[in-house]
């Protein structure tokens, strides 16, 4: 299976947003891209995803994973949730609260990582919403 | 179906100095033992493991027969796989009797992944996604808020199960404990703490089935498989590492899996004596009580409360403790199960018997990729 992701990063070709895709025959949303519709294997088409969402479900992950993870040596509890942005519900860490002081429903944005050597982003954080502008 | 089981055969489930492999062979003497029937007789046999080597390799010391052995390695699915494989082999007329074995033996501490081998990109297991425990609390935490569920029916099923396998002999965690104790325990994944999952363990469990013609004439304890049922995810299932879930979600495969194996059977949830439930962590097993049709979706707490899934309760569930209580062997877990439901409904089982002399039992497995294998057993 081609995982487009994997070399184009996960963001969006102007970088303010998650790139996802969608089906060109029966419009399901999905992320990461990927070439084909993982529900109808009819082609995909490239899609910006939306970058506010409002927090779907939510954890706090207390324990250090075991490798692929990469986190600091010295290991703090993080968050990982389920954003729901309308047509899809895209997982990631949330940031910018303490880590137990989500709720379902928060509204959240979009915060893309910093862009590698080869300007492809590999991370993004899904930050509380107070509602100013982002 | 018109195939009964006729013998069933368990190693304990815990840590041991043996390997898995030797686990799954005394399993599969003291089934074979149970049913009265020696290896020869034995025309079809399937099983598997996902650490610890090759079911069919078991042969090797069984005895060379030359008997049909069908090698199954589908994780969560793996014992259920090997019955249904078993069954269908007596159904089709290609054996009388067959065996079914499982066994496993996992290193301590949650499964590892590799986002390549489930064609996921790696960023996805570098940032600290691909976790296990994760998924099963980020579920957990959905349905509470959804159905508006009391956090605290997790530590009543925890407890429950705890006592039970407090009383099994067979089981890994012998120390029942208070729902207090259990809802101030470390938390591990909110709203999930430490007791409330099941860790990878050890252990082997075994059956032997025949036609149910046959088992009349050699057996005077068989035990009726009345149906069994494997399915798969379909699109919208909530399931392990999925980057991205879809706008509308759909009934996992255990709805189906469990729909139609009552449909099967020609029996209702409502029947059920004594039932045998996939807990990987509490909330898996809160979930599954509604998923299986014991009771609507968020009506858990009526069945729950008060020692309802106790041996004594309501809807006896976990009676041997269940993953919580036993830990998870992936190969043997599902056999693990149905060697519980068959022992209860044979009155063998001993301190934790379910009273009443039960007679419908009911066994549900659920795991990664999306998989459920359910199965009506009666006397
Ligand atoms: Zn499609």
């Amino acid at each position: 299976m081609a995982d487009t992701s994997t070399a184009r990063g996960l963001a969006a070709a102007d970088h303010d947003a998650l790139l996802g895709a969608r089906c060109t025959a029966c419009d399901v949303q999905i992320f990461p891209a990927q070439a084909a519709c993982p529900r109808c294997g009819a082609p995909t088409a490239d899609c910006a995803l939306p970058e506010r969402g409002v927090l779907w479900s939510w954890t706090v992950q207390r324990f250090r994973p075991k490798p692929p993870y990469e986190g600091p040596d010295e290991f703090e509890p993080y968050v990982v949730g389920y954003v729901d942005l309308g047509d899809v519900k895209v997982e990631g860490r949330l940031d910018g609260r303490p880590v137990d002081a989500w709720t379902i429903g928060d509204p959240v944005r979009l915060e893309l990582g910093a862009p590698d050597d080869d300007g492809a982003v590999w991370t993004y954080r899904w930050i509380a919403d107070d509602g100013g502008a982002s | 179906m018109s195939v009964s089981i006729i013998g069933v055969g368990l190693h304990p489930f815990g840590r041991f100095d043996i390997t898995g492999r030797e686990m799954g062979l005394i399993a599969a003497r003291e089934a074979l033992a149970d049913a009265g029937v020696e290896w020869e007789q034995v025309g079809f046999a399937a099983g598997g493991s996902r650490d610890s080597g090759y079911a069919a390799a078991l042969v090797s010391e069984l005895g060379l027969t030359g008997v049909p052995f069908m090698q199954v390695y589908n994780g969560c699915g793996t014992a259920g796989s090997a019955v249904l494989a078993c069954a269908q082999a007596i159904e089709s007329g290609a054996a009388e009797i067959a065996l079914a074995v499982g066994f496993d033996k996992h290193a301590r501490g949650a499964f590892g992944s590799n986002p390549a081998d489930y064609g996921l990109p790696m960023w996805y297991g570098r940032d600290g996604m691909m976790v296990t425990t994760q998924f099963f609390a980020l579920k957990t935490q959905r349905y509470l808020h959804e159905h508006g569920l009391d956090e605290r029916l997790l530590g009543e099923i925890t407890a429950t199960e705890l006592h039970n396998s407090s009383l099994n002999p067979n089981a890994w965690r012998r120390n029942a404990l208070s729902v207090d104790e259990i809802m101030d325990a470390q938390m591990v994944n909110d709203p999930l703490t430490s007791y409330m999952f099941c860790s990878p363990s050890e252990g082997g469990a075994a059956v032997v089935l025949a036609s149910t013609e046959v088992a009349r004439t050699i057996s005077d304890h068989a035990v009726e498989v009345r149906s069994l049922e494997f399915r798969t995810r379909r699109f919208g299932t909530f399931e392990v590492f999925n980057p991205w879930l879809a706008a509308e979600l759909t009934d996992s495969a255990t709805v189906d899996a469990a729909s139609a194996a009552f449909a099967a059977a020609g029996c209702r949830p409502s029947d059920v004596d004594v039932a045998q439930l996939q807990d990987t962590e509490a909330g898996a097993a809160l979930m599954h009580l509604a998923e299986c049709g014991f009771c609507d979706h968020g009506e858990q707490a009526e069945l729950i409360l008060d020692g309802g899934l106790g041996v004594h309760g309501r809807l006896p569930v976990n009676t041997d403790g269940g993953l919580i209580g036993n830990g998870e062997p992936i190969g043997a877990s599902g056999l693990r199960q149905i060697v519980e439901c068959v022992t209860q409904l044979q009155g063998r089982a001993g301190e934790r018997q379910v009273p009443n002399d039960p007679e419908i039992g009911f066994t549900q497995v659920y795991g990664a990729p999306g998989i459920s294998v359910c199965a009506v057993l009666s006397r």
